[in-house]
């Protein structure tokens, strides 16, 4: 199905684009974070950006892992659709 | 459609994820990332369970004893129902317009509409039921691909399809058994109820009596409650579509002949009845000429040469008479008795219509032979305006009764089955609910 492999290339370039976004994000967190302001504030931010940049990184890597996995074993096996009951 | 659905959940959750981990430091972006994971998940396992969902809805069919193949049956025996009965009300209203008892029309078209809204809504369920079970799995792939499309688009929807796919295919067959509960009388198709009495004017001898008048008179009426005229062979009809008569009503028949009215066996005839009516003191010769025989007879067959009508008859009784009856258009040349040549003086008479002419002969016990010399002509209809029958007040009853019958129809195959799809509908909110849609459109 031409549609499943156009969303399926989209996920895959938003996932590439995903870990240039987290690593931009680590970077300006960290950039924040050492960042030569006496203000609290940006500090915190910078932190919470190198955190939620972490856990997001982590998240994706491990829900493309599921979620290929899960494609892999389906197509392995072929499920096929189960028919229509019949009367 | 599935693989689709998969990709879209997988879709959602990575830009869940590019949310969650951009480097915008506003609160609800984060928080819509988070979201956009979490509906990634719950789509994709609910796009795995797809199988399992439908599998699991014939499981509890099975757990619960109901079936689709019954619900059909129970279905389909229902619409047949109705439809006879509204058949029976159309043919009824037929009847009755022919009749001329249009007063009853009312009640009947009320009958009928009740009757056709039952059955609409009987369709209706059938519909329904037809869809859900041949649609089902497609319901629900399509519920599911909705449910898995990115930003929470068509959650609500989506949510909404699986559960009134599942839902509808489990509650449905389980229709009969919750009407079971609620449809208290059982409820009886009313089976005409009417019935008719077809049968065939005969003489002494067997032999037809053309276009003879058939009165009938009902206990204790002066008047005939219906008047009938047979047709060239004798067979006569009163019943539906042109009278009412309810089963078991009893009449007194009287058949009139050549303006003679005479007793016939049986004597009285019960609703329904088909038979001969024999009339005894009478033999019709044909050809417009008639013996009407008053005493104790025994008659032989008779004979007939050219114009020339031989009637072996025996007195039995001590004084008999024979009338000579014939239309004023039929030519009699001679009267022979025993071999005696007789003079008659034709008394002339009139009667619905034709001129008649009568000779009367007085004999006494003993054995005779009448010959008769004459050229007739066939005996015409006569000129008799036929009463049709109406059984008022049974037909009021018999209305009434249909009346009540199809107002319990209502019940039984309007409300019952709507207060369940309103239980079914209600199941399929609180399902979809629990599934996150609750039909609601949100945004967050």
């Amino acid at each position: 199905m031409e549609l499943v492999d156009f969303v399926r290339q989209v996920a895959v370039a938003v996932t590439t684009v995903a870990w240039f976004v987290f690593l931009v994000t680590w970077a300006v967190g960290w950039a924040l974070r050492g960042a030569p302001l006496p203000f609290r504030s940006v500090k915190r931010v910078g932190q919470s950006l190198i955190e939620d940049s972490v856990m997001a990184a982590f998240w994706l890597a491990l829900g493309t892992t599921i979620f290929a996995l899960i494609s892999y074993i389906v197509s392995s096996i072929s499920l096929p659709m189960p028919p229509p009951p019949s009367p | 459609m599935l693989p689709l659905a998969y990709t879209l959940s997988l879709l959602t959750y990575v830009v869940g994820a590019v949310l969650y981990g951009s480097p915008i430091p506003a609160k609800f972006v984060k928080k819509w990332g988070v979201l956009m994971m979490y509906d990634g998940i719950a789509s994709a396992v609910l796009v795995s369970a797809y199988g399992l969902v439908i599998r699991l809805g014939d499981y509890l069919l099975s757990v619960v004893n109901a079936d689709w193949g019954a619900f059909t049956v129970w279905l389909t025996s229902r619409t047949g129902v109705i439809a006879s009965t509204y058949l029976l009300v159309q043919s009824l209203g037929a009847m009755l317009k022919v009749s001329g008892a249009e007063v009853f029309l009312e009640i009947l078209k009320h009958v009928g509409s009740l009757l056709a809204t039952t059955l609409t809504s009987i369709k209706t369920i059938y519909l329904i039921s037809v869809v859900v079970y041949s649609l089902r799995d497609k319901i629900l792939a399509v519920g599911v691909l909705l449910y898995s499309l990115p930003l929470r688009v068509g959650r609500g929807v989506g949510a909404a399809l699986v559960a009134a796919s599942i839902v509808y295919y489990i509650g449905l067959p389980l229709m009969p058994a919750f009407a079971a509960i609620f449809e208290a009388p059982p409820i009886v198709t009313p089976s005409g109820g009417l019935g008719s009495i077809r049968g065939r004017v005969v003489d002494a001898l067997g032999n037809p009596l053309p276009n003879a008048v058939v009165e009938l008179y009902g206990s204790g009426s002066a008047e005939p409650d219906a008047v009938v005229v047979g047709d060239t062979t004798g067979a006569f009809y009163v019943g539906p579509p042109y009278d009412i008569m309810a089963e078991g009503t009893t009449f007194t028949p009287s058949v009139v002949f050549m303006g003679y009215r005479f007793t016939p066996d049986p004597s009285h005839l019960e609703v329904s009845w088909e038979g001969h009516l024999r009339v005894y003191n009478l033999v019709y010769a044909g050809q417009g000429l008639t013996l009407v025989l008053v005493g104790v007879f025994y008659i032989g067959d008779l004979s007939r040469v050219g114009s020339k009508l031989t009637v072996p008859l025996e007195v039995l009784s001590e004084a008999a008479s024979v009338t000579i009856l014939k239309l004023s258009s039929v030519n009699v040349s001679s009267v022979v008795v025993n071999g005696e040549s007789l003079e008659c003086s034709w008394d002339e008479f009139s009667w619905a219509g034709m001129t008649l002419e009568e000779c009367y002969l007085s004999l006494s016990r003993g054995s005779y032979v009448v010959e008769l010399d004459y050229l007739g002509v066939e005996y015409p209809r006569p000129a008799v305006a036929e009463k049709r029958y109406l059984g008022m007040v049974n037909l009021l009853d018999y209305l009434i009764s249909l009346q009540v019958v199809a107002v319990s129809y209502v019940y039984s195959y309007l409300l019952l089955p709507s207060a369940y799809l309103v239980v079914l509908s209600a199941s399929t909110y609180a399902l979809s609910k629990f599934l996150g849609g609750g039909l609601r459109f949100r945004l967050i």
